[in-house]
């Protein structure tokens, strides 16, 4: 039993940085209607900033929390930049092979362009939380388990007031629903595009951040990631920011418990097994549990 | 371009192929040996993509299906080639149907998600089995083609010209399906409304091709161990899927030719981009230059973009005699223009 809990535990905390980048698929589906396929290597290179900003070798050394921002920042410019310079051409083109051509492009160009940046040896990420654990019934509770968990909680209720409390909210959701109603209404759609995007970017920059201690940095550490937080959102609903959230979370706990108990599977087929039930939602419910149908069948 | 042409044009390709290890050197036959693999790799994505619309991920997994079939039916178990490659064939149809299954309801991205999970886990499951796999370290297959003695030839050239023979097998293949009844029910796919009132049974067609492509992938990859013996997981990755699509983009996705045209990009253009200073890390960039620069501007290619400049010069000329009325102007509207006119 103890095993267990700590089995889901384990999942939980590893979840919620699904769920992070869960998060961002949603705000870039729900503002460009597009699946981006480089939103994990976007988040990398905000991962790599992030350490060479802290890097006393051949960075300026700062401390982790300024360097963190910076890299939130830079990642929310560089993601409004690529939604008004390489996804406006083709906004609202229907066809999509354009549309998938242009994130496959900036998958593979993120990916080189950072490894010849930072180099292709695997990094040292200083840890964000404190190091160390504590007990709780048998189960062996590690400080950053709680703080990723933490980080999770205050990012879903900053984006729930954005989106719930705020103009700028409103007209997002708008653009979400109707682009363009919206536009005959006024809101500057292009503009909330482009803002969507830079969210999305920042937002799966402080996912991969979160997620580099534990994984060491590398120029592939987040195609695996990438595929949990689509399935997180595949089963959550492509449109659906708490589906993101619930989503994630049990993504991370199955995860955790298959290659736990399923020896067959183990550690090295877990993924395999993720992408086969990534395949059995998008046949069965392709909408997932909490999308709106219309809009995910598009 | 006539029908004539287009078989003269086939010819001379031939011709050049069929020459080659003649006059090349060793050297240069080995390349073309790649050449001849990566064209029909390429091929499946021109099936797939260019043909039917729908974008794979996957095909790297699936040229690594056709390569490790092979190789370790041959290698490992000592099969024939002629038996283990149509087999590999036939498991990646099999795979390439299961993960084209989301197709029944689902297009576009849903699909490019489902392969690129494809691409990223195949190393894995390699890794996982490493016992029949080699894993990390690979797998020799140890069975080089020897030519036959009536040939009088050196057994690269053998191997060569078995590959061309292969691949031209597949081309013909490919070109008569892309030609028949089924193959423009694969280009009414992109139209779905229209090819569904047509009775097109479009999601079936879809999935249909994408275990085609899957098992025409595999045969490349069969192609790929007879060439070079030795196969290994770090060459199956995405950045495989992405290399074949570039290509597929850069020849022409419309045109079977152009899938030639991609497999001599894919072998040549490294080496010119290396010759102009640019780090042979940053590839993948020029490539994902290439493809952003074909979708913005350049929509069908090298082969593709041939045949519309051709037929732009060719109204261009037209244009420049005097306007012939009569086929200019469709019949309704001359009859109303004389009608105005007698007014």
């Amino acid at each position: 039993m103890t095993l267990f809990l700590q089995r889901v535990l384990d999942g939980l905390s590893s979840g919620s940085t699904y769920a992070a980048l869960g998060l961002a698929l949603v705000l870039v589906f729900r503002s460009t209607r597009l699946l981006n396929l480089a939103q994990g290597e976007m988040a990398m290179f905000g991962a790599y900033v992030a350490w060479w900003f802290c890097a006393s070798a051949g960075g300026p050394g700062w401390p982790l929390g300024f360097a963190i921002a910076a890299s939130l920042a830079i990642s929310f410019v560089g993601g409004a930049v690529i939604e008004r310079v390489l996804v406006r051409p083709i906004e609202g083109s229907s066809n999509h092979l354009q549309s998938v051509v242009v994130v496959v492009a900036l998958f593979v160009a993120i990916n080189a362009i950072t490894a010849w940046m930072f180099g292709t040896e695997a990094q040292r990420m200083p840890d964000v939380f404190p190091v160390g654990t504590f007990e709780l019934a048998g189960v062996v509770v590690p400080w950053s388990a709680i703080g990723l968990l933490a980080v999770l909680a205050v990012l879903s209720v900053l984006l729930w007031l954005l989106l719930q409390r705020t103009r700028i909210g409103l007209a997002m959701r708008s653009v979400a629903s109707n682009p363009e109603s919206s536009s005959l209404a006024g809101v500057p759609v292009s503009r909330l595009l482009m803002l969507g995007w830079g969210l999305a970017a920042a937002v799966g920059s402080l996912a991969a951040i979160l997620v580099a201690p534990r994984l060491y940095l590398s120029t592939t550490m987040m195609q695996g990631v990438l595929l949990y937080a689509f399935l997180a959102v595949a089963i959550g609903g492509f449109d659906s920011f708490l589906g993101a959230i619930v989503g994630g979370l049990t993504v991370g706990v199955l995860e955790s418990l298959v290659g736990g108990y399923v020896g067959f599977i183990g550690s090295n087929l877990k993924l395999s097994f993720g992408v086969v039930v990534l395949i059995v939602f998008l046949l069965v419910r392709p909408w997932g549990l909490f999308g709106s149908p219309q809009v995910a069948r598009e | 371009m006539s029908a004539r042409w287009r078989a003269l044009g086939w010819l001379v390709t031939l011709a050049v192929f069929v020459a080659l290890p003649k006059v090349a050197s060793t050297v240069t036959t080995n390349k073309f040996s790649i050449v001849l693999y990566l064209s029909v790799a390429v091929l499946s994505v021109v099936l797939l993509t260019g043909l039917n619309h729908q974008v794979s991920l996957g095909q790297s997994a699936f040229f690594g299906i056709g390569a490790y079939a092979t190789a370790i039916l041959v290698g490992t178990h000592g099969w024939s080639y002629w038996l283990a490659i149509p087999l590999g064939a036939a498991v990646a149809f099999v795979v390439g149907v299961i993960v084209g299954l989301p197709a029944l309801r689902l297009k576009g991205h849903y699909l490019a998600l489902v392969t690129l999970g494809l691409a990223v886990v195949f190393p894995q499951i390699l890794n996982r089995f490493t016992s029949v796999t080699g894993g990390t370290s690979g797998l020799s297959v140890n069975r080089r083609l020897v030519a036959p003695s009536w040939s009088g030839l050196a057994d690269n050239q053998w191997s060569y010209y078995v590959l061309l023979a292969i691949g031209v097998v597949m081309f013909v293949l490919v070109r008569n399906l892309a030609l028949s009844r089924i193959g423009r029910a694969l280009r009414a796919s992109a139209h779905e409304t229209a090819a569904r009132s047509s009775g097109v049974d479009v999601a079936f067609y879809r999935v249909m091709t994408f275990g085609v492509s899957a098992a025409v992938a595999a045969v490349a990859g069969g192609m790929f161990s007879i060439h070079n013996q030795f196969v290994g997981s770090s060459d199956f990755g995405l950045l495989k899927s992405v290399d074949l699509l570039a290509a597929m983009v850069v020849g022409g996705g419309t045109l079977v030719a152009g899938a030639i045209i991609g497999g001599l990009f894919l072998q040549f253009a490294p080496e010119y981009t290396q010759k102009l200073g640019i780090d042979p890390m940053l590839t993948p960039v020029v490539y994902a230059a290439l493809l952003l620069f074909c979708v913005y501007c350049f929509r069908d290619g090298i082969a593709g973009g041939a045949v519309r400049l051709k037929s732009v010069i060719t109204t261009r000329l037209r244009r420049a005699r005097p306007p012939d009325r009569r086929w200019t102007t469709p019949p309704s509207v001359r009859v109303t223009e004389e009608i105005t006119g007698s007014h």
